[in-house]
């Protein structure tokens, strides 16, 4: 009994999956085909994909904002460090 | 003979501080770009429209779709190979689609010059224009900053008057929306001084 119901129900899931799959294609597809359409339009106004100067100045940003983030880790790492050693300094 | 001539003299005008000849797209160019990447057609880009557009552009750009970016695939100008080298963060001499993303998320975050998450025509417009003209970030945020923005148009301005009257012509600004000349030719003589050029980009954005 339990093998039969088994046996209706996978061929909806599949049916259901397959569907779901095809919905999720096609809207990928719509969504991508209208962004390369776009592409040759932006290229025209703006040849560098990089963003030109703005591109180079903003990337500067990040990566001082990433220099930072190192230098927050390494002050926790110290931090450890020392709680590390004032424990052992304890004990 | 003549081509040496006049690649001498193109080095000659280079290495000449302030020299930089820049080109600009007209308007109807620049309004393209943004309608085409403005698909809700709200005349806001959105960082989603943004992003969408920028992950497209990396698919164009990626000709042997090895999913990453090397030098050869981005052309050539100097400006493009120094950010390039910056943002290649891992130093293996290819962009990968986060290193590309992340960086065009920061063009994105520069160029929303009022915060409000998503471009409008005339902070596209300055993206374009800036984007050739200069921008110092002197406080290191990754934003334009009124006083930034105040500077970069000094430099903007000096750029685009080709023949030095002191004042821009409808011609000489014509990347610029025709509302936006308007907006900013406040005594009606059809020219801008660099006072009406700035004022009217800071009317444009709300920031007068």
């Amino acid at each position: 009994m339990k093998n039969s119901k088994r046996l209706v129900l996978l061929p909806l899931v599949i049916t259901a999956a397959a569907l779901l799959s095809a919905c999720q294609s096609a809207s990928l597809t719509q969504t991508d085909s209208f962004s390369f359409a776009a592409t040759p339009a932006v290229l025209q106004a703006s040849p560098d994909i990089l963003g030109g100067l703005i591109g180079r100045e903003a990337v500067g940003a990040f990566n001082a904002s990433h220099s930072a983030d190192r230098s927050a880790q390494r002050a926790e790492l110290d931090q450890r460090a020392y709680l590390i050693w004032k424990h052992s300094q304890n004990s | 003979m003549k081509a040496r001539l006049f690649l001498t003299l193109g080095a000659l005008l280079l290495s000449v501080p302030g020299a930089r000849a820049i080109t600009l797209p007209a308007v109807a160019e620049i309004k393209a770009a943004f309608d085409a990447i403005d698909t809700d057609h709200n005349n806001a880009i959105s960082l989603a429209e943004w992003e969408k557009a920028s992950f497209a552009l990396f698919r164009a750009a990626d000709k042997n779709n090895d999913n990453s970016l090397d030098p050869s695939e981005l052309g050539g100008t100097t400006i493009t190979q120094d950010t390039f080298l910056l943002i290649d963060e891992d130093h293996n001499g290819r962009l990968s689609i986060a290193e590309f993303m992340r960086l065009r998320r920061a063009v994105f975050i520069a160029a929303d010059i009022d915060r409000d998450d998503s471009l409008t025509f005339v902070e596209f417009e300055l993206l374009t224009l800036l984007g050739q003209t200069g921008w110092t970030d002197r406080n290191h945020n990754g934003r334009i900053e009124p006083s930034e923005l105040k500077a970069a148009l000094v430099q903007a301005f000096g750029l685009l008057d080709i023949n030095h009257d002191g004042f821009l012509s409808a011609e000489e600004a014509a990347y610029m929306l025709v509302d936006q000349f308007k907006l900013s030719d406040e005594d009606h003589d059809g020219k801008l001084t660099q006072d009406e050029f700035i004022r009217g980009y800071l009317k444009a954005l709300g920031a007068l």
